[in-house]
């Protein structure tokens, strides 16, 4: 009831209300921002545009569904739209290195470090495995939310993956000299 | 396959609560472009409403001018009024730039200023937070500093938003190139990339970045304003009844007739409404309409064998011979002992007029909800395209000719309320009570018939 009369002086414009919205959500959205960013300061960017768009479609809001989810869709548009039409551009990746199987969770590998191998990847594919792996949509609503095919969608997701497979390996590798046997 | 799931799994359990603190600085640079859009909002409906008003006053000053044509009167102080009023929305628009301008300046300058001691901030903020392991978040990914400089640079040359993503992506292109050559990668391409993502060679990659600066940013201003640009187009054929009348004293048809009682009859008319919404609360529409008018002027009487007497404004056919006379007319003919009763037939005469309407109207939305309330003021054009004048009497209805102080072109000035009935979000149902004030109908001096028409115009309204 709270969430819905926040929602509603929000609607009304009402400045303390935006405000208090975005201490509730702002660092879930940003967290959400950071994942989708290739840095710090465009998360930034990305979660100011995205309150920003929150705030002048609240209105649309008609509570159907979760409130929450509304705004993370509207922050990954944010981040989408400022790729959108983009090609990616780095090329060359790992294509040939052999990738052993690992059961990477057991591995001690810190957290900001993966959000950098992620913030690191190319654009496109770090859109993709974001919201395919994270977010938990299909490659069909990927290919109609960033405008490409399927077919490029699940492409571009098996080369994310690889380009981070390479990464964590690499970061084991530096982290345990001794256990070469990762890469075997 | 298990190797893929190994890894989604990684970064999924990695992230199941991942959450970090917005950065501080980051509500007031909300708070600023919040305060900042309704000035924005204001610019383009001043210019808007100058400019649907520039088109009423062209269209006035057209009708005055073709009203006035006999005097050959042209009001210059119109002309100038209208020259100095763009200039005036000229001066404000400038303004309110210049005004925009300025603070999107401090609001970078001062984006950038918080930036350096942001970053020390989520480097505390993150030591604190030791549970999720947060430590230099900022600061270990070491594009972000190549990005605090180049956005410094941006800011001293140009401050939009556009050059901002520009550079961005273009400190991007080269990092991923820099990336490319400094990481010892495999540079054969592989047989097995699929061309379908990489159409364009590198080249015009880099090329079209301005391009893709242009489109993000179209992009973005289309995701603002996603409801205005709907629905911004409306059709609507309609049909209304006219209830033809005059404001002035006299018969149209010959000063004899003044005194004679006279009425407009209620004719139809029907044509196409076309509109465009250009803000939440205007449109601007025109279309076409047919409109017929009848107008009847009582007891006068038809008089044969009495020579023809034509009427003042009438050309009467070559087969019409007879005179229209008034009741006085009649008396002094009575009087003079000539008159044979038995060839005098008491009549009506029977004016009928046919347009086409070319309309350009303002509709300003007063409540918009299932029931909508506009109010509309405008202007007509008229072209005549039908002028007949008949008498009526117990033989049935004669054609006397065409009234020949009518001009082609005459114009109105129009008022309606419009009540609109939202039946779905692409159809609505319209009904609109509608006066019009027709002037330039006849020529000058031939008449002080001041023509008006009240209609109840209703129609499907089509959005798209």
């Amino acid at each position: 009831m709270k969430l819905k009369k926040l929602i509603k002086q929000c609607q009304n414009k009402e400045l303390k209300a935006q405000k208090a919205l975005y201490e509730l959500y702002s660092s879930k959205l940003f967290s959400l921002c950071l994942k989708y960013s290739k840095n710090y300061a465009e998360a930034q960017d990305n979660l100011q545009d995205a309150f920003i768009s929150i705030y002048e479609n609240i209105h649309q809001f008609k509570h159907k569904g979760s409130f929450e989810g509304w705004m993370k869709r509207i922050a990954i548009n944010t981040a989408l739209q400022r790729y959108r039409n983009q090609k990616v551009f780095s090329l060359n990746y790992e294509e040939n290195i052999i990738q052993p199987e690992n059961d990477y969770v057991e591995n001690n590998i810190s957290l900001q470090e993966l959000l950098k191998c992620i913030q690191e990847l190319p654009n496109r594919y770090r859109m993709v495995f974001n919201l395919y792996v994270l977010d938990g949509y299909s490659h069909k609503e990927i290919a109609e939310m960033m405008e490409i095919s399927e077919g490029t969608s699940k492409s571009n997701l098996a080369r994310g993956r690889k380009i981070l497979k390479h990464k964590v390996n690499t970061i084991l590798d530096k982290e345990n000299p001794n256990k070469t046997a990762y890469n075997l | 396959m298990s190797d893929e799931h190994n890894i989604d799994r990684l970064f999924q359990e990695s992230f199941k609560d991942f959450e970090v603190d917005a950065p501080k600085n980051a509500w007031s640079g909300i708070e600023k472009r919040l305060a900042q859009k309704p000035k924005r909002r204001i610019v383009p409906l001043w210019l808007k409403l100058g400019g649907a008003a520039a088109v009423v006053a062209i269209l006035i000053m057209a009708g005055s001018q073709w009203f006035l044509n006999s005097t050959q009167l042209i009001d210059n102080s119109i002309v100038d009024k209208t020259e100095e009023n763009i200039q005036n929305s000229n001066n404000n628009n400038q303004t309110t730039n210049s005004i925009v301008t300025t603070n999107s300046n401090e609001e970078n300058a001062q984006t950038n200023t918080n930036f350096s001691s942001e970053n020390e901030n989520a480097v505390n903020n993150s030591t604190n937070n030791s549970s999720q392991n947060l430590n230099n978040l900022a600061l270990s990914n070491s594009s972000s500093v190549d990005n605090i400089s180049s956005k410094n640079n941006t800011n001293k040359t140009k401050n939009s938003k556009t050059n901002a993503y520009n550079n961005s992506l273009f400190n991007e292109a080269l990092a991923n190139t820099a990336e490319v050559f400094s990481k010892d990668l495999i540079q054969q391409p592989n047989p097995n990339i699929e061309t379908s993502s990489f159409k364009n060679p590198k080249i015009s990659q880099k090329k079209s970045l301005v391009e893709v600066a242009e489109n993000l940013k179209n992009e973005k201003d289309k995701f603002e304003k996603p409801k205005q640009e709907k629905n911004s187009w409306f059709i609507k054929p309609q049909v209304s009844p006219i209830f033809y009348g005059n404001l002035g004293n006299g018969s149209a048809v010959d000063p004899n007739l003044a005194q004679n009682d006279g009425q407009g009859q209620v004719n139809m008319s029907y044509g196409i409404n076309v509109a465009y919404q250009i803000n939440e609360k205007i449109k601007l529409r025109t279309g076409v309409n047919r409109v017929n008018l009848n107008y009847t002027t009582n007891d006068v009487f038809l008089v044969q064998n009495q020579g023809v007497t034509t009427l003042n404004n009438v050309s009467t056919n070559p087969d019409f011979v007879a005179s229209i006379l008034n009741e006085q007319q009649l008396q002094n003919l009575s009087a003079n002992g000539t008159l044979n009763r038995s060839e005098t037939l008491s009549s009506e005469l029977q004016q009928e007029l046919g347009y086409i309407e070319i309309p350009m109207e303002i509709e300003y939305n007063i409540l918009n909800k299932k029931i909508g309330v506009n109010l509309i003021g405008g202007a007509s054009t008229f072209l005549l395209n039908n002028n007949n004048l008949d008498v009526k009497n117990s033989n049935g209805t004669t054609s006397i000719g065409e009234a020949n102080n009518l001009n082609d072109l005459s114009f109105s000035t129009n008022f309606a309320i419009g009540l609109d009935y939202n039946i779905s979000k692409r159809l609505m149902f319209n009904l609109e009570p509608t006066f019009k004030y027709q002037f330039n109908t006849f020529q000058g001096g031939t008449t002080n018939f001041q023509p008006y028409f009240l209609g109840i115009y209703s129609g499907v309204v089509f959005k798209f």
